[in-house]
């Protein structure tokens, strides 16, 4: 007995040493091709950066912007690393880094001088979670799970005109949202297909100041019966930061541009004059004052210095503060650069000025890596159409590509037939989350065809079909608006005619901006329902670790018609987490549950477990789901976002959920079970028969207890997730 | 025992299972959604995951090179409503609190190497010498860097700061009253209790009120202070901003709107 017990233990023993051996072998296998794999990536692409943080677009009418970017807690979104091919053009790189400096809002009554960037930060909570509806045609970027930024490629109207030869032109429109005191600021860069680049600043929300009887400084808005309510005037002072590297870091030259008039007025005659010095200069709009940065040594095919010019807009409002914003004396200035040397005021970085008049101090630029600053002014003065909603206004400046190429670039963009306009050029099919919008690269050899656009072409909706959510990826069976015409879906709109006579060969290229299609090969059959368990539970996750996430793999093809998500998690504040499901093979992912009760309260649902079963179709919103009983969180609920993004997939393949703490200080909680069920119709022939039972209960017994009411010390015991055959019951 | 052999078999399927399927979902993901749930680090420019931010104030804490007593950051709203405190009740100020971790910017030399470290920096103010500790810690590899201090230099504040400056706020007797004068005027309703209040809170230097902030006020910028703007109602401005010293933890001034020190 006692040797067949010692047996029987080393049998075991053997096994789990085996396990053990080959899983430490898997993990390190997949490490090292991770490693491989990632700087392979990162060597194709040439740049620092990776996953969603890389932005490398090509437009239709073939001109490429690739860049990096990054979230930051003051300046929002940072861009990196900005280069720009144009169509059949060179690879240069513009800019090292571009990003908001400063907002600074001074109010005409002196009773409030805002620096929003540096005191309040565009960043972390400020910045608004996107949803598809915020960023119709377009994709959702992330940052540790938000989605922050929008990526859109928008048309922009006529690249040029000339008798009958036109070309539409296209650009990369990437924003983000912050919310500011009662105001939302909307920084939008768009990257043009013929170079340009327009940093903007869009202001709405709420008119941040209202008062009683200020009609020296402000704007009756409305009455009641303490008198009129006026609204404060104001300025905004927006600021942005350009490390220009034209072509690379040496050799970049700032170049001042004024016209002096002569002869009466007659004549203007141009004078070009280097700052090489730190500068800080005005506007002049009577002088048509500008500036452009150049390379010394790289010319176009002409023997022409490339550079990019920056064009003043916005000049009809000028701010000069008070001494202590002597900032706001001028409007471009030129620096050395300096990691430091980061705000335009309260900058706070130490071993460097406090604000950017002080940063201009007479160092040299020759042969220096430069910075450019560049300001503008709106002065708001409130009108009735900001009550309520603040109607946007917007506000921005251009930098423009000035002999960077020898002519046009988009010259070589050839049109194509007008007899048969099959296709649109923007097609954006509705994306889901997190997924790129435009699919298709361009090749870099141009011409390329790009089939016109019809006149009086509608704008291209999102699909708003029944029970589809608005920007919702389409369906199999449900076609929106907005993917491409078919044979037997002609463009609404005015048809070409044979006077409008196509320049150039027809079409030899698939057209660009075909949406991928979403259905896989094979035949559909019957739409049934199956259940897939986690069986990598439970997953603990202690304080001051982050996120923990748990795999399920689909075996067979399965063309999605349904998704819902169980979830059994033990929590102490489930305010402060949050569940992603992630489709690996397709790349989409849904936010599920996202910190419930936040932003609606200061610090979200303060209960404790959630056992859920996420489900559109369910009526009550996990997000204001908050029982004083445990799990507050308990049956069928609907997710924050909607899982029909997954409709029309192939479910085949790894899912992830990923559970985030975003509190890693104070509480714990575990992963203690979640599973798939999902419904749709299977593809012949491909693993149908590794497909569980249709029909499977779904869902977990927990039993419902009253809160204790304590929070701390945390309830979890660790030692008791050490089985890993723990499950709960599945009910019906 | 033959349960105990089976108990051990299903263990080690399990176990070599869930590694065989994690090891299948780490190999197909992308290396940002990677460093999210393994908590590794992203590259070059990506910012500091959470996992990053987490594993670097462990380790300071950890090593001691920040104190046990430190507030970590709270991911909690800041910008929206404050939960009142209880009347009479304001929270102590921590030793220290730790205000950002965060990607270090790089000198554009090291931008231009190959690959550079992935370093963060992390700012820590000490209310009780009204000092900022800017540590830059080394998550390549795994090292404390640099430590340097400064006064005078204030970053936003956090959830935990946007709290106590209202809960200061609303029990200070001397202005408690104005506020709600000032809230009843708008409301006709009593002020009972801060959630009544929106409330968003800011750092405040005194060079953002040239010729207003006066007193203690005018210290503002040496010492860490929050404006509260408080709206009530339909959205109407109170016609005050607290002005709250979170360094002695009392309101410094309460600024009108009107442009004149009161």
């Amino acid at each position: 007995m006692l040797m067949t017990s010692f047996l029987v233990s080393l049998r075991s023993r053997w096994v789990a040493w085996l396990a053990t051996a080959l899983a430490v072998a898997v993990i390190a296998a997949a490490g090292w091709f991770l490693l491989l794999r990632g700087t392979v990536l990162r060597a194709q692409s040439g740049m620092n950066c990776s996953g969603q943080y890389l932005v490398d677009k090509t437009l239709p009418t073939g001109a490429r912007w690739e860049m990096c970017w990054e979230h930051r807690q003051a300046e929002g979104i940072v861009f990196h690393d900005i280069y720009y091919t144009p169509t059949g053009g060179a690879r240069r790189k513009v800019l090292a880094q571009a990003n908001v400096a400063q907002i600074h809002v001074p109010y005409d009554d002196n009773g409030a001088r805002f620096h929003d960037l540096s005191d309040f930060g565009l960043g972390e909570t400020r910045m608004n979670a996107l949803t598809q509806a915020d960023c119709p045609n377009g994709a959702l970027l992330s940052n540790a799970g938000k989605n922050v930024l929008c990526m859109q490629i928008e048309p922009r109207g006529y690249a040029y005109k000339y008798y009958d030869q036109q070309l539409q032109g296209y650009e990369l429109s990437l924003f983000s949202v912050s919310h500011i005191g009662q105001y939302n600021y909307i920084p939008v860069w768009r990257f043009a297909d013929d170079g340009a680049i327009e940093p903007t600043m869009g202001a709405t929300g709420r008119l941040q100041r209202l008062e009683y009887n200020a009609s020296a400084y402000g704007w009756l808005v409305r009455s009641d019966g303490g008198g009129g309510i006026y609204a404060i005037s104001h300025i905004h002072n927006y600021y942005w930061r350009l490390d220009f590297d034209i072509d690379g870091p040496n050799n970049d030259l700032v170049e001042e541009f004024e016209f002096t008039p002569t002869n009466g007025n007659a004549q203007y005659a141009v004078s070009v004059n280097p700052l090489t010095t730190e500068s800080a200069r005005t506007v002049n709009p009577t002088r048509m004052r500008s500036w452009r940065v150049r390379d010394t040594v790289t010319k176009n095919s002409d023997g022409h210095p490339i550079s990019y010019h920056l064009e003043p807009m916005r000049v009809g409002h000028i701010h000069q503060g008070p001494v202590s914003e002597p900032f706001t004396n001028n409007q471009f200035y030129v620096t050395v650069n300096k990691a430091c040397e980061k705000w335009v005021s309260h900058n706070p970085t130490i071993n460097c000025a406090d604000n950017l008049s002080a940063f201009v101090n007479g160092e040299s630029l020759v042969g220096q890596d430069i910075v450019v600053w560049y300001g503008i002014t709106f002065h708001h003065l409130p009108r009735d159409e900001d009550e309520g909603m603040m109607d946007a206004h917007w506000d921005g400046f251009q930098i423009i590509p000035r002999d960077w190429t020898a002519t046009n670039p988009l010259d070589n963009v050839v049109l194509g037939p007008t007899a048969t306009p099959t296709n649109t050029p923007v097609v954006v099919p509705p994306t889901p989350t997190n997924t790129p919008v435009f699919v298709p690269p361009t090749p870099t050899n141009t011409p390329v065809v790009v089939p016109p656009t019809p006149t009086n072409t509608p704008v291209v909706v999102p699909p708003t079909a029944t029970n589809t959510p608005v920007g919702a990826p389409p369906t199999a069976t449900n076609t929106p608006v907005g993917v491409p015409p078919t044979a037997t879906n002609t463009p609404v709109g005015v048809p070409p005619t044979a006077t409008n006579t196509p320049v150039g060969p027809p079409p030899t290229a698939t057209p660009i901006g075909a949406p991928p299609t979403a259905t896989p090969a094979g035949t559909p059959g019957t739409v049934a329902c199956y259940v897939f368990e986690s069986t990598d539970i439970p997953k603990p996750l202690p304080r001051m670790q982050s996120s923990v996430s748990s795999s399920i793999s689909v075996p067979a093809d399965l063309l999605v018609t349904d998704v819902n998500v169980s979830l059994y998690v033990t929590h102490t504040y489930v305010g402060d987490i949050g569940f992603v499901v992630q489709h690996l093979p397709s790349a989409r992912s849904v936010a599920i549950i996202d910190r419930p009760g936040m932003p609606a309260s200061t610090y979200g649902c303060p209960n404790d477990d959630i056992n859920a079963i996420l489900d559109d179709e369910a009526t009550q919103p996990a997000e204001t789901t908050c029982a004083q009983t445990r799990p507050t969180i308990n049956g069928p609920v609907q997710p924050n976002n909607p899982l029909s993004a997954f409709d029309g997939i192939n479910a085949a393949g790894s899912w992830v959920l990923t559970f985030t703490d975003y509190d890693v200080v104070t509480d714990s909680g575990a992963l203690r079970n979640w599973g798939l069920q999902i419904c749709g119709t299977t593809v012949s022939g491909t693993g149908v028969t590794d497909l569980m039972e249709p029909g499977l209960p779904f869902g977990y017994d927990v039993p419902i207890v009253p809160v204790d009411g304590d929070d701390s010390p945390p309830r979890v015991d660790f030692s008791s997730l050490t089985n890993p055959l723990f499950l709960p019951q599945i009910s019906n | 025992m033959i349960k105990n052999y089976r108990l051990a078999r299903r263990w080690g399927i399990a176990l070599l299972a869930a590694l065989l399927l994690s090891g299948t979902a780490i190999t197909l993901a992308s290396p940002a959604t990677l460093a999210n749930l393994t908590g590794a680090g992203g590259s070059g420019y990506d910012p500091l995951n959470p996992g990053e931010q987490a594993r670097v104030l462990q380790a300071l804490v950890q090593t001691g090179a920040l104190p046990q007593t430190a507030r970590l950051p709270s991911q909690a709203e800041s910008s929206n409503s404050v939960t009142d405190a209880a009347p009479g009740v304001v929270p102590g100020a921590p030793g220290e609190e730790v205000l950002l971790v965060e990607r270090r910017q790089e000198d554009k030399q090291v931008y231009a190497q190959p690959s550079w470290p992935r370093r963060a920096d992390v700012y820590t103010y000490r209310y009780a010498d009204d000092t900022l500790i800017h540590q830059i810690y080394n998550l390549t590899t795994n090292q404390l860097e640099q430590v340097e201090t400064v006064q005078g230099v204030q970053l936003p504040l956090t959830a935990d700061e946007s709290q106590r400056a209202l809960a200061i706020a609303l029990n200070d007797p001397a202005l408690r009253p104005q506020l709600d004068a000032a809230f009843g005027s708008i409301t006709n309703q009593q002020l009972t209790s801060g959630d009544q209040l929106e409330v968003k809170a800011m750092t405040f230097h005194a060079d953002a009120a040239p010729g207003m902030a006066l007193g203690a006020a005018a210290q503002c910028g040496v010492k860490r202070c929050a404006q509260l703007l408080l709206t009530a109602g339909d959205n109407v401005a109170l016609q005050i901003i607290p002005i709250v010293d979170l360094s002695s933890g009392t309101v410094a001034q309460a600024l009108p709107f009107n442009g004149a020190p009161q």
